[in-house]
């Protein structure tokens, strides 16, 4: 009996925390660890503070849950479909924008209407556009990740090369010529590249001077450039240019790839540099520079971008705060800082901003490349299934089970029916 | 046998409702699924048996078959070998008997996910400590380009983190096997295997079939061996059947699909130990 009464009076008390929870103002915001690190200042050496300081002073508390990108789509898409949610404000990745996604989001053109975000019209244009739906704008642009070269200086030098390569071309030849076995016994390979997604494939792609999927939906996979994509990922494959895990190696292992030596050069995004140099994690703190991806033949720069998008669920029980919140990030002062904590800033007025010019050395390279970015796949509803397939006949070409024109033609076979259907 | 009255079914009441709110009800919520296209956003639609047809269709679903088919057979009877022989050792002991227990308890006692990762980090192409002493011997093992290196993995993994529940089982009915019979067998002039295969391996019969049941149940539902070292890759050529219906239910959002191939796996699943649950149902019943 006794027992019975002690967790009645518990659930008593969790029922009225959990009221009290709901009503000082406290938000639930799903996002990744990074956004909660830009937001916030969490890591060590970031000099923006933390931006939303001032926001929970005055409102409450934020409840950060923190996910990897596909854990954080799938919580997020299972908490849209609840009558009522818990998460009132997310960040969310433009590759998983489509139609059905908007119905499930609030549209925000009617609290911009009423309270508006400072200088509103700072901010990307393009980016907006990726959440612009029927007219109507349904995600404010938070973070870019737009793909750089990342490089260990050191061992570059050590490896006889004055400086990164020059085109892309370059950068593939320097790659196989990067590998070797180090005085240690440790392989050491030209590139290290996460497997477990197409972010590599698809850029080698754009590099090759037509994009995988275009933003029409017009599917280039069974193209001259799509096989010759394949066979120079095979090439670098074979010849030590790139990790011999590719096709399972993630960001853990592609990070730690960097930190212990293991490979010398990364198509990584720009803020990946500050980790790699972390004096307590890295073998070489402070060899690690970024610069942009290099040029295409024709002078182009083959880079691609995602962005994170911040939104409020139809069905969030604190719009109102939630809408605060993103005013707050979203401001002009909190984009730089954000910046400055390691952030992909979505306002081109920041890269000028003093204090980014003097922090952050690849400022200018990262503005010319956001510039000229282009996002890695356009979103649409099958978009999980095709790129499992992407990955899957690529793969397949890396082990040797089928060449890269079976590949080639697989793939454009499988995907073309998952696109939408052309206006 | 006494019949049911009134009484006794008031007294079953709360454990069938339990049984019928938590299993029974989400099976056939489970079933209703399968027969719909859903998703994240999309009212459930009646589609038949499309989506039967479509997993039938499918060759991952087959490759997972025959995947969990083949790792499901290979952990189970190493287990119940490696469980036999360790049993019949530790019961031989005449000290530290319950620390060697403890010791084979150990890998139940961890994380699922922790262990599964430190495998992961030990079977590392590069750098790998299990990778480096077969490279010592001239052997190559990289589980992220060879299929067979990658199930060779997960069959360990799964081994060294389900030996202990088989372990228990046998331990348990070698230590119940009466010792008089060893003595008379003795006396009969029995030599040690005679006596393990006339009386230790007859008299564990039904500990083992359980133990089988149960692995084979267990084993079926496969998914964080896998998931977590190879996701299913490469190629998805070591997707189990786990894997697999996650990856159509939360990769591709397809609830309908899921619900089918969980079916199909329940069917699976009755398929491969029907042979032993009706041995287990004879003996159970061979009194009346």
């Amino acid at each position: 009996m006794r027992f019975f009464k002690t967790a009645t009076a518990i659930a008593v008390a969790m029922s009225m925390a959990s009221g009290a929870y709901a009503q000082d103002g406290s938000i639930n915001v799903l996002g990744h660890k990074v956004h909660q690190t830009a937001a916030t200042g969490l890591t060590a050496g970031t000099t923006g503070g933390d931006v939303t300081a001032e926001w929970q002073a005055e409102n409450g508390s934020i409840n950060w849950i923190t996910a990897d990108v596909n854990p954080l789509h799938d919580r997020l898409f299972r908490e849209l479909t609840l009558p009522v949610g818990n998460v009132d404000m997310a960040f969310f990745l433009n590759r998983f924008a489509s139609p059905r996604a908007f119905e499930l989001l609030e549209p925000l053109d009617g609290y911009q209407a009423e309270n508006p975000i400072e200088d509103f019209d700072g901010l990307s244009q393009g980016m907006l556009d990726g959440m612009t739906y029927d007219g109507k704008v349904y995600g404010i642009p938070f973070r870019h990740s737009t793909t750089a070269l990342v490089y260990n200086e050191t061992l570059l030098q050590q490896a006889g090369f004055d400086g990164p390569p020059k085109s892309f071309d370059e950068l593939i030849d320097m790659a196989k010529k990067l590998y070797h076995v180090d005085a240690n016994g440790q392989k050491v390979y030209g590139l290290t590249q996460v497997g477990n997604s197409p972010e590599f494939l698809l850029a080698m792609m754009l590099a090759s001077g037509k994009p995988f999927l275009e933003a029409d939906f017009t599917l280039n996979a069974d193209t001259p450039e799509y096989i010759a994509t394949l066979n120079t990922l095979k090439d670098l494959s074979d010849n030590g240019g790139l990790v011999d895990n590719y096709v399972a190696n993630n960001l853990d292992g592609l990070i730690s790839d960097m930190q212990n030596g293991r490979a010398v050069m990364s198509l990584s995004p720009f803020n990946r540099e500050s980790v790699l140099n972390d004096e307590k994690l890295s073998l070489f703190p402070g060899s690690f520079k970024v610069t942009a991806v290099p040029p295409m033949a024709n002078g182009e720069l083959p880079v691609q971008t995602e962005v994170w998008y911040l939104v409020i669920p139809k069905n969030a029980p604190n719009k109102e705060l939630a809408w605060e919140l993103i005013r707050t990030l979203s401001s002009p002062e909190a984009t730089v800082r954000e910046a400055l904590n390691g952030n992909g800033a979505t306002r081109p007025a920041a890269y000028e901003d003093p204090r980014i010019i003097e922090k952050i050395a690849s400022a200018a390279e990262q503005a010319r490349s956001v510039a000229s970015a282009r996002l890695a796949l356009p979103g649409f509803e099958e978009i999980a299934r095709a790129q499992t397939i992407l990955g899957e006949e690529a793969d397949a070409v890396l082990l040797g089970y089928q060449t890269a024109e079976e590949a080639a033609a697989k793939t454009q076979a499988l995907i073309e029916p998952l696109l939408p259907k052309k206006q | 046998m006494r019949r049911l009255n009134l009484f006794h079914l008031v007294l079953l009441t709360p454990a069938q409702t339990l049984v019928t709110l938590m299993l029974a009800a989400p099976a056939f919520y489970v079933f209703w699924l399968s027969l719909t296209t859903s998703s994240y956003g999309l009212n459930p639609q009646f589609v038949g048996l499309d989506n039967y047809i479509n997993v039938l269709s499918d060759k991952h679903f087959w490759t997972a078959s025959w995947n969990t088919f083949l790792i499901v057979n290979v952990v189970v009877y190493i287990e119940l070998v490696l469980a036999f022989g360790m049993a019949v050792l530790v019961a031989s002991l005449k000290k530290g008997r319950m620390l060697i227990f403890a010791l084979i308890l150990v890998p139940y006692a961890i994380s699922e996910v922790v262990g599964v990762l430190a495998w992961r980090f030990l079977a590392d192409p590069n750098i790998g400590l299990v990778t480096q002493a077969f490279a010592a011997f001239g052997i190559t093992f990289n589980w992220t380009r060879n299929v067979a290196d990658a199930l060779t993995l997960i069959c360990t993994i799964s081994i060294w983190q389900h030996l202990p529940f088989t372990f228990v089982i046998i331990y348990a009915a070698v230590i119940s096997v009466p010792r008089d019979l060893y003595e008379a067998a003795r006396v009969d002039g029995a030599n040690g295997w005679q006596q393990t295969w006339n009386i230790t391996i007859p008299l564990i019969v039904p500990a083992a079939t359980l133990a089988i049941v149960f692995r084979y149940i267990f084993a079926f539902r496969m998914f964080s061996e896998v998931w977590l070292v190879t996701k299913g890759g490469p190629v998805r050529l070591t997707e189990v059947l786990g894997t697999y219906l996650y990856r159509t239910g939360f990769t591709f959002a397809d609830f309908g699909g899921a619900a089918a191939t969980g079916w199909l796996m329940v069917l699976g699943a009755l398929l491969l130990s029907v042979f032993y649950l009706r041995s287990m149902y004879r003996k159970s019943f061979s009194d009346e």
